[in-house]
Parts: structure tokens; C-alpha cells; sequence
């Protein structure tokens, strides 16, 4: 943002020098038809009062007209008023040359309507000023070469407008993309590197996690086996150790989940049919499902595809019991809808719950951030997925808005023909973190 | 249920003795080693009818060594642990992922349910 500070003040001082060079120029016909007055005092303070007319008449209709009541209906108001007022300066001049010289610099500055062209407009004030000026005596020649030249203007300075207001837009379009572009390879980096740094954690707490569940497996084995027990060890093997291990447990399963994330669950990819995968979880998900709450399945393709089944299976489980958390304590729905395009299939879990804010959105994906309160989640759900997804080389992108629901779309590549088809490779994490 | 001959190998001593202790109490004869070179050089002395090896080791990996056995030793079993899944598809052996249960290193070794 920083590098584009002087382009803009450049900009600045650019349009600040053409209103400058506009209204010398403007002032120095102003001098030229007062001069070709000079000595006629009454029709000068005639064209003073003409110009003062034209200038508060201008800032009225600009005011009261374009802003209020559309662009376009003040540009006709302004180009009929200015009409008028040139007529008369012309009447008052006598239609001297000098009078004409207003009418290019008006042409030039009569704007384009929304979407339109601005030539009729152009054409119809110079055609009725022409008219006019005729009539009350111009001569011919005159009022051909002024109206020649102004449409000249006209249609050269709009041409020139139009491009640069087309380039500024292009401009700002290429922005907005790159700068979507930059945010989205920003975040994917993060996740990656957060990625790396699960793995790297998951596989150092994996090892000693080996041998301490399996010490203290054994341990409440052999207390259990042991006829007399003394109370105190009796206290370890009827409670104590059975806590010890459901902690242990707990500890692998998140360890587990990291690693899922950092795409490194323990599958061989298969073909497998999708919607059986799909289905499969609603039938999990159906046991969490509460009397006031509806979940709904379209399932419009039974494609195959390359993967690993299981995890696809835990990754639409996961969207699917997100959804029914997000739903209304009063009640709710959750629609898994499947669909081919192409050469992918797109998968959508949506609901109709409380949906979230941006904010929420962007560390969506990230492990351990959660919105749901402590205790009721480690934030490891969409981390996992987002991981699933990446190994299946799909996307996953999400629509939300407070109050409004949330549809998450899972798009992965379809298997095309038989033989020969695209296998993902298996994510090849273990070259990139076994050091 | 069979005895069998089972060759243990990590770089962990505290793997090795828990895997160790499982197998012995269940009337397996088992030997371990802390290193992959260690394990081949003890090929010579010991013909295992189990190897399960760790993947990540200082010097030469688990799936070097299970190739190494499977020449030398078409029929023994051949189980790879690690927190890795990558290295499942490259090998001819079993894959089991860490932490492991022991209910699931018995079956895979012993190929049948350890019916606890």
C-alpha cells in the first residue's frame, strides 16, 4: 500500500493543474469577450450578470438536481440552461466571433449519461444553439465552423475520458485480484507451516506416548490379576489407573487429530464411491440429531473418486456435527447436498444457524481455535478437515454471515474414466518433516 | 497359541521395553536391538518369524531394514511403526501408526485377535 502514497499524490497534483490551466483558460475568454464589448458598458454589464447567471445556476443545478435527483437528469437540465444562457450572450455580442468561443469549451465538458453516450445530448444543444443563433441573426459560417469544432472537442475528449476511466477500472480490478490472490497464498502458508509444526509436535509426544500407555496397560493388567491387593494399590487398580489411561487416551486422540491435519493419517488412497462415504457419516450424524432439528440429504451424483475413505467419512462427520451445534436451541435445518461439475464433485454441508462474523472466518481452519466454549471443543475439528481436504487435493471454502447460516463446499477431483485415471499421490509429509 | 521367534527394533529404549515385556509375557522369545545395523548384524545368531521395526533411526531406517529382511527372510512377518503414514504404501509390510494400542500390534504379529 505504502508504494502506491506517491502515485496518488502525483495524481493529486495533476488534477489540481488541470482545473488550473481550465480556469485560466476560462477567464481568458472571458477577457476576449469583454474586450470585444469594450466601450458598450451596458452590454458588459450585461454579460457580467449573464456569467454570474450561468455560474450560480451551474452550482444550483449541480446541488439541487444532479445529487438529489440523478446524474442524468441534471446533465439535461444544465446542457438546456447553458443553452439558453449562450443564446443570449450571443444576442448580446451580436454573434460576434468572440461570442462563439464559449460554445467548444461547453461542448467539451458536457458529460456522458449512466452507461449512455454523451454525442445526443452534445448534439441536441448545439443543434438548438445553431438554431437560435440563426434565427437571431448569426451568420451561417460562423455558427458552422464553431459547431463543427465543438463537436470535434466533444467527441475527442470524451474518447480520451472513456479510456482512462476503462484503464482506471481495469486497474483497480487487477488490484482487488491481486490482493486476493496475496491474502489467500498468506493464509495457506500459515496453515502450512502451522502444519509442519503440529506434525513436528504429534511425532514427539507420539513415541513416549508408546510406551506410557502401554507401561500403564500393563500395569493395571498385573494389578488386576494380583489376588491381595493392599488397599492402596487396590485404590490404583479400581480407579486410579482407569483415570490415568482415559487421560492418555484423550492425549493420543488429539495427537492423532494433529496428525490427521498435518495430513499424515496412516490410509492407502483407493477408488471409492463418494456418496456411500457421504452417507455413511449422515447415518453417525443422525444420532446427534435433536427432535427440533432436521438434517436433510441430496445426494445428485455417485461419483468416484481417489482417496482415502475414511478420513473423507471423519471430514463430513466433522462439517455435519458443526452445522447441528450452529443451529438455533429452538431448532434448525442441515442440508448435505452432493453435485458433479466437470471434472469434480462438490460437496455442501449448510445450515441455518447462527452463521459467523469475518473475523471467525479467517482462523477458521487454523488448529485449536474455537468458538465454542471451553470444554466443548479444542478447535481441532475444521483443522483436521481443512488437512483431509489438502490430501485429497480438493478446496474448501466457506459462506457465512451472522445470523444467516453457513454452507461449507467441499470441491474434490472427480475420477474420470477407468484406466489410467489421476491417483493423488499420497501426501508426501514424511519427506518434508522426518528430518 | 504358537510361540514365535520376534526381533524388536527402536532407537527408544523405552519402546523397546515396553514391546519387549508385552510379547514375552504372552510366551514369545524376543530379542530387541537400538539400531537397524545392530538388528542385521544380529540376522546371523537369530531368524526371526516377527520383525517390528520403528521408521525414524539414526543411521539406516525402518523401511531399509524390512527390505533388507525380506530378502534375507522371505517368510518372516514384517511390521513398520510410525508416526508417519507416508511410508505405508512404499513398503511390503504391515503399517501401524503411533501411538499404537497393543491390542493391535498382538493381532498384527501374531495374525490372529489376542481375545482379551
Amino acid at each position: 500500500m505504502t508504494e502506491d502514497q506517491p502515485a496518488i499524490q502525483s495524481l493529486r497534483s495533476h488534477g489540481k493543474r488541470l482545473t488550473l490551466t481550465l480556469q485560466t483558460f476560462g477567464l481568458a475568454l472571458h477577457v476576449t469577450v469583454i474586450a470585444s464589448q469594450w466601450g458598450h458598458w451596458s452590454s458588459v454589464a450585461i454579460l457580467v450578470s449573464l456569467w454570474l447567471a450561468a455560474a450560480v445556476g451551474n452550482v444550483l443545478i449541480a446541488e439541487f438536481v444532479t445529487l438529489r435527483r440523478g446524474h442524468d437528469r441534471g446533465e439535461n437540465l444544465r446542457a438546456a440552461y447553458n443553452i439558453v444562457i449562450h443564446a443570449a450572450i450571443g444576442v448580446v455580442c451580436d454573434w460576434s466571433f468572440a461570442s462563439w468561443l464559449f460554445v467548444p469549451f461547453l461542448a467539451g465538458m458536457i458529460g456522458s449519461p449512466e452507461g449512455g453516450q454523451s454525442w445526443p445530448r452534445v448534439v441536441a444543444l448545439l443543434v438548438a444553439l445553431g438554431g437560435i443563433a440563426l434565427v437571431t441573426g448569426a451568420r451561417w459560417s460562423d455558427a458552422a465552423i464553431c459547431i463543427g469544432i465543438s463537436m470535434y472537442l466533444h467527441v475527442v475528449i470524451d474518447a480520451y475520458l472513456d479510456f482512462a476511466r476503462k484503464l482506471l477500472r481495469e486497474r483497480a480490478r487487477m488490484f482487488q485480484d491481486l490482493k486476493a490472490a496475496q491474502q489467500g497464498a498468506l493464509a495457506q502458508e500459515k496453515l502450512a507451516s502451522v502444519g509442519q509444526l503440529a506434525a513436528g509436535i504429534a511425532h514427539e509426544i507420539n513415541n513416549p506416548m508408546c510406551f506410557i500407555t502401554a507401561n500403564t496397560e500393563a500395569l493395571l493388567d498385573d494389578l488386576r490379576d494380583e489376588p491381595a491387593l493392599s488397599p492402596r494399590l487396590a485404590e490404583y487398580r479400581d480407579g486410579i489407573l482407569a483415570d490415568t489411561l482415559d487421560g492418555i487416551l484423550r492425549v493420543n486422540s488429539i495427537v492423532g487429530d494433529l496428525r490427521r491435519f498435518a495430513r499424515g493419517e496412516p490410509e492407502q488412497p483407493v477408488e471409492f464411491d463418494l456418496s456411500a462415504e457421504v452417507l455413511a457419516s449422515v447415518r453417525m450424524a443422525r444420532t446427534q440429531v435433536a427432535s427440533n432439528q432436521e438434517l436433510h440429504t441430496e445426494l445428485a451424483a455417485t461419483s468416484r473418486i481417489v482417496g482415502m475413505p475414511r478420513q473423507i467419512s471423519q471430514a463430513v462427520l466433522n462439517l455435519i456435527v458443526n452445522a447441528l451445534h450452529a443451529l438455533d436451541p429452538r431448532g434448525g435445518h442441515v442440508w448435505v447436498t452432493m453435485v458433479e461439475r466437470d471434472d469434480a464433485v462438490v460437496l455442501a454441508v449448510k445450515d441455518d444457524g447462527a452463521g459467523m462474523s469475518s473475523d471467525t472466518q479467517k482462523q477458521l481452519f487454523q488448529p485449536f481455535f474455537t468458538s465454542k466454549p471451553v470444554g466443548k471443543g479444542l478447535g481441532l475439528g475444521l483443522a483436521v478437515v481443512y488437512g483431509i481436504v489438502q490430501a485429497h487435493h480438493g478446496r474448501i471454502d466457506v459462506d457465512s454471515a451472522p445470523g444467516h447460516g453457513t454452507c461449507f463446499t467441499i470441491t474434490l477431483p472427480r475420477l474420470r474414466g477407468h484406466a489410467g485415471a489421476a491417483q493423488p499421490e499420497p501426501a508426501r509429509a514424511a519427506d518434508r518433516l522426518a528430518s | 497359541m504358537v510361540t514365535m521367534r520376534i526381533l524388536l527394533v527402536d532407537d527408544e529404549a523405552a519402546v523397546l521395553r515396553a514391546m519387549d515385556r508385552l510379547f514375552r509375557r504372552r510366551g514369545h522369545q524376543v530379542r530387541t536391538s537400538p539400531s537397524a545395523e545392530d538388528a542385521v548384524a544380529l540376522l546371523d545368531s537369530f531368524v526371526p518369524e516377527v520383525v517390528v521395526s520403528d521408521f525414524k533411526m539414526k543411521g539406516m531406517n525402518g523401511v531399509e531394514l524390512l527390505r533388507l529382511v525380506a530378502a534375507r527372510l522371505p517368510g518372516a512377518r514384517r511390521v513398520l511403526l510410525s508416526g508417519f503414514a507416508e511410508v505405508e504404501g512404499s513398503i511390503d509390510a504391515q503399517f501401524l501408526a503411533k501411538p499404537y494400542g497393543a491390542d493391535d500390534l498382538l493381532r498384527m504379529c501374531e495374525g490372529v485377535g489376542p481375545g482379551r
